[in-house]
Order: structure tokens, then C-alpha cells, then sequence
């Protein structure tokens, strides 16, 4: 019964960490995205 | 000098985070009184030390932003504060998981559970105001100041177990006569916070890069708008 704890105290620590790892990742993505998309915009308003 | 990349910081947090948790169930030895369960305490502990370190660094770039008005050290203060969340979340996930097969009960009020408790408050309630005041200044300027009066919960969260009779367990770490570690426990835990160190430096400085990106798109937005 405490191997349950115990595995169970990992699995959700490190799925804590990675989730808040992808989610940052995830914000980066996008965030440079829109950046390309901005920059690729504002070469076409100043042409 | 050069800093290193992030994708070699991610492997180096990788490979450090298997080598931890190697040393936890192969090398530490079992403890005689709780058994296996009893192997929660190095990542549970060092989730705590670097809960109790973001603060540390949120009060120290508080300080900074209130003094000097540093935009650098703002943005220090907020990518401490969102990876220290989750640690704080991970003491409080894994802190019930080994109280329940030791103590029979999943938690109680007593002063070290209740002020880490308080600290995750804290984390949440200085996320919150980043969020939800719109103005970027007044946003920073709030913040600050609850990171700089938040920060009286460390020291007392710290020394709780020493202060008062709690149902935590006492200090094995510099808690006086008759604490301590066995080394290899010692020598694990250390190389578990080392882990959780480098993945939370990995953890923060990717977010000054979201930052810094975040403030290069406002910029480029402003100039959209206005060549519009």
C-alpha cells in the first residue's frame, strides 16, 4: 500500500513539471509566431 | 562569457533529474521506521527548499523593482514566482502522500503545514495581480509589494519546526542533538535539489525569453497599429 504513495508523489511531481514545461514551451510558440507574423506585416506596410 | 544554450540547460536538467532519481531508489538506503514510502522525503523536501528560494529571489527582485524601477528585475520577480508556484504545488502534492501512510491523516493545521500553505497562497495571490491589473506598471508596482511583504512567511515558515511542537517531523538538517542524515541519504537529497535547481533555473530563464519575446510583439503590435 505505500509503494501507491510513493509512486504516486512521483508521477504527479514530475507530470506537474512537465505540464508547466509544455505550457511555457506552448507560450513561446506562440508568441514567436505571432512575432514572425507581425514583423512579416509591418515589412509589408513599410514597402 | 557564453551562456550555454537552453536545449543543452534541458538535457543537462534531464540527465541530472534520471541521476536523482536513480540515487533515490538505488542508492539511498530504506529507512528502518517508514520504509520505501519514506523515499518521498528527497523530492518532497527539495521541492520545499526551492518553493522557499523563488520567494527568496521574488523578494529580491521586489526590492529591486521598488527601488530602482528595474524592468529586468521585475521580470526576474515574476518568472521566479510562476516556477516557484509549482514547486510550492508539488510540496503540497507530495507533503499529504507521505503524511497519510505515516501519520494515518492526509493533513492538519499545524504551524509548518499551514504556513507553507500560506506561502502557496502567497505564490497564487502575486500571480493573480500580474494577471488581472491590466496597467503593466501598476501591475509590477502591486506586486512588488506583496512580494516584499510576503516574504516575512519564509523565515517563519523555515523555522516553524523549530520554534514550535508541530506534527511535522523535526529538523534532520542543522535541527541540534540528535538530528541527522545518514550520509547516503544526505548525498541524495543534495543531488536531488541540485536537480530541482537546474530545472528551475531552466524553468525561469525560459520565461524571461517569453518575456522578452512578449515585449518585442507589444512593440511590433504598437507599430502595426500605427502604420495602419
Amino acid at each position: 500500500m505505500c509503494n501507491a504513495y510513493l509512486v504516486l508523489a512521483y508521477t504527479l511531481l514530475w507530470s506537474l513539471f512537465a505540464l508547466y514545461s509544455w505550457v511555457i514551451h506552448r507560450r513561446q510558440q506562440r508568441l514567436e509566431n505571432e512575432l514572425r507574423e507581425l514583423k512579416r506585416e509591418l515589412g509589408g506596410l513599410r514597402q | 562569457m557564453k551562456s550555454f544554450s537552453p536545449a543543452l540547460h534541458l538535457l543537462v536538467t534531464v540527465a541530472w533529474l534520471w541521476a536523482a532519481a536513480y540515487m533515490i531508489f538505488f542508492y539511498a538506503p530504506r529507512e528502518a521506521t517508514m520504509g520505501e514510502v519514506q523515499r518521498i522525503f528527497y523530492i518532497h523536501v527539495a521541492a520545499a527548499w526551492t518553493a522557499l528560494l523563488a520567494y527568496f529571489l521574488i523578494f529580491l527582485g521586489s526590492v529591486a523593482y521598488l527601488w530602482r524601477r528595474s524592468a529586468g528585475a521585475d521580470a526576474l520577480a515574476r518568472a521566479a514566482g510562476e516556477a516557484g508556484f509549482v514547486f510550492c504545488t508539488g510540496v503540497l502534492v507530495t507533503g499529504p502522500l507521505w503524511a497519510k501512510p505515516v501519520w494515518g491523516i492526509w493533513w492538519t493545521w499545524d504551524a509548518r503545514l499551514t504556513l507553507t500553505f500560506v506561502l502557496w497562497l502567497l505564490f497564487a495571490a502575486y500571480l493573480m495581480l500580474r494577471s488581472y491589473v491590466i496597467q503593466r506598471d501598476r501591475a509590477a508596482l502591486l506586486a512588488a509589494v506583496v512580494g516584499v511583504m510576503g516574504f516575512v512567511d519564509v523565515p517563519i515558515d523555515y523555522m516553524a519546526i523549530r520554534w514550535w511542537r508541530t506534527q511535522h517531523p523535526q529538523p534532520v538538517i542543522a535541527g541540534g542533538e540528535g538530528s541527522g542524515l545518514d550520509p547516503r541519504m544526505w548525498i541524495t537529497l543534495l543531488v536531488t535539489w541540485g536537480a530541482f535547481l537546474c530545472l528551475f533555473s531552466y524553468l525561469v530563464r525560459q520565461h524571461l525569453r517569453l518575456a522578452a519575446v512578449a515585449r518585442q510583439t507589444s512593440e511590433l503590435r504598437r507599430q502595426t497599429a500605427g502604420g495602419r
